[in-house]
């Protein structure tokens, strides 16, 4: 035969056992009829619930259930690709068994170990095959061979003492015997390891040992320089701290929620508490519009009191405030004030001061309603 | 000539042992971090796309009356959806918070939507008359499981949220607690996110 047809038969060859090894693998085409369709698609779904199974395989309702919706959709008229993305789209990419070509390091790692394997073997054989200087064998057969040998020249000396040999036959004999023991010992000593090859052997060893050391560590350091989206991927949202809510924030919020009276109310209550009266005002107002309840009520007054000066008016806020929630000891403290200072009503604001005193309070308002107490009597007097 | 054949054997070995060393240290390391970036991370627990999503149109028939919600038809108030059951042992736990939340939070236009999957209609019946209904909660029956699959559902209890503009912002797997409610909503309410909450375990029927 030809060397060139040979060489070409040697490319060839593995061309159509490549071909024939990707046909067998390439997945084969979508069936034709709806069933078909439906029984396909479910076999690569994976059952969210079912410890791995398909949707075909597995047997629950849910299963049986999710089966309809791709029948559903396949009678629609949706490719296959419409319905593997309706389901990752809700599920996630692991619900289709496939592996997505994204995950293209699933398939170049074999791909890569397997041609690196290959190619290293080739190699080997190629350098074995030309450099030795002996056939290759194993050391066992080899040294089976040499002790043959060896009785052979044992043999040969008896059979000399026993005048079977002429001394001629005999070293002929003997050079060939002794050419083979040392083409033996050359293939031995090549095919076994060397004793002096201990050194050399510890030294691949322990470079062997610094280089996994070190691809572990450069495989942890990228790890976590990877980051964390350990911690079964859950995402959590970042901390707010609702004890110290900015204003601001609370603006935003209620100008999207307008109609949120809580929120409203709140921002208000912050406004007043760091004294910016009309915005707060401005607040409270429209809280009255759908809850006229007692705080806002009182504070409404209270604020008309502080800005406007309108005593009158703003004590009949508060007094009303107080018919809705005679409990309200703000408001009771407001109208207090409004009569002290404002209306200059001596008895009704001893009146508002004694009923706050009857009531639970703190040390400190306790002596600071005692003093206006003590004003508002020496008014009335 | 022996000699010169042994040492050209050794230093060809001498070589390639060196590179397929490197090579084995390259692919470990290749395989190490890919391996090791999923440690920790449950294959079967599956991060739901649908967060920063729009909430699926779903109509769904009442549970204990004629007539069917469509969850568009809530747009405009936070809405929390429910997955339960009463085969569920996680939901019983879970009950008590969500009724309370509910009713805390009707004044701030949150609105409670609970979806009985997978359940028999009489005990679902049965578990609402002994652990007590909520007069701010709609509940609703999950036909042929298509809201659960709109929802990627993936186990009982699971529980979504659903911002004013009608976007999945949250999801809890597992049963609800007061804190992690109250929290969620806070946040929601103040126009923040949530992202995906892990409270416990998911049950399935035939696990």
């Amino acid at each position: 035969m030809p060397s060139d047809l040979r060489r070409l038969i040697r490319f060839v060859l593995p061309l159509i056992a490549i071909g024939i090894l990707v046909g067998g693998l390439w997945p084969s085409t979508p069936a034709p009829t709806a069933e078909e369709r439906v029984e396909h698609l479910a076999s690569r779904i994976r059952c969210p619930f079912c410890n791995g199974e398909s949707l075909a395989e597995a047997t629950s309702q849910v299963a049986r259930d999710y089966r309809l919706v791709i029948a559903d959709m396949v009678a629609a008229g949706d490719s296959d690709q419409d319905i593997y993305d309706a389901f990752t789209a809700r599920f996630g990419e692991n619900l289709v068994l496939d592996p997505p070509a994204s995950r293209w390091l699933l398939w170049a790692i074999p791909t890569v170990v397997l041609s690196a394997g290959g190619l290293l073997i080739v190699r080997r054989r190629r350098g074995r095959g030309g450099g030795a200087a002996a056939s290759v064998g194993a050391p066992e057969s080899l040294e089976a061979a040499l002790s043959a040998v060896a009785r052979d020249l044992d043999d040969l000396e008896s059979q000399l003492a026993a005048d079977e040999l002429t001394e001629t036959d005999e070293a002929g004999l003997r050079a060939i015997y002794l050419a083979e023991a040392d083409r033996l010992e050359a293939a031995l000593a090549a095919a076994r390891p060397n004793p002096t090859d201990g050194p050399d052997r510890r030294r691949v060893l322990l470079g062997a040992a610094i280089l996994v050391a070190g691809a572990f560590a450069i495989t942890l350091a990228v790890v976590n320089a990877a980051g964390d989206n350990t911690a079964e991927g859950v995402v959590a949202a970042p901390p707010i701290d609702f004890d110290n809510i900015t204003i601001e924030q609370l603006e935003g919020v209620v100008a999207d929620n307008p109609d949120i009276v809580p929120m409203r109310s709140a921002l208000a209550g912050m406004l007043f508490d760091v004294g910016r009266y009309d915005e707060a005002f401005d607040h409270y107002w429209i809280v009255l519009q759908t809850d006229p309840d007692s705080q806002p009520l009182a504070r409404v007054g209270w604020i008309v009191y502080l800005l406007e000066g309108e005593s009158e008016l703003a004590a009949g806020y508060v007094e009303e405030a107080l018919e809705r929630r005679p409990d309200n000891l703000e408001a009771m403290w407001f109208l207090g004030n409004i009569r002290l200072h404002g209306l200059g009503d001596g008895p009704g604001a001893v009146q508002s001061f004694e009923a706050l005193l009857g009531a639970d309070l703190t040390q400190e308002e306790r002596v600071a309603v005692t003093e206006l107490l003590t004003a508002a009597r020496e008014l009335a007097t | 000539m022996t000699v010169s054949g042994e040492i050209s054997i050794r230093s060809r070995r001498g070589i390639s042992g060196f590179w397929v060393l490197i090579g084995t240290a390259v692919v470990v390391m290749v395989l190490g971090v890919v391996f090791a970036r999923r440690f920790g991370v449950n294959p079967d627990v599956f991060q739901s796309p649908l967060i920063g999503r729009p909430a699926p149109s779903v109509v769904t028939p009442l549970m204990e009356s004629d007539g069917a919600l469509a969850l568009d038809d809530l747009r405009g108030d936070i809405v929390v959806v429910n997955f339960w059951a009463s085969w569920c042992t996680a939901c019983r736990t879970e009950h008590g918070a969500l009724l309370s939340a509910a009713s805390a939070y009707k004044p701030f236009g949150v609105t409670f939507v609970a979806v009985n999957y997978q359940d028999q209609l009489p005990s679902a019946i049965g578990f609402l008359d002994e652990l007590g209904r909520s007069p701010e909660t709609v509940y609703v029956r999950d036909e042929a499981s298509r809201t659960a699959f709109e929802f990627g559902v993936l186990g009982l209890p699971e529980t979504f949220f659903i911002d004013r503009q009608g976007t999945i912002v949250g999801k809890l797997s597992g049963p609800a607690d007061a804190v992690t409610l109250t929290d969620a909503l806070d946040r929601i309410l103040l126009g923040a996110t949530v992202g995906e909450q892990k409270t416990g375990e998911v049950e399935n029927l035939g696990d």
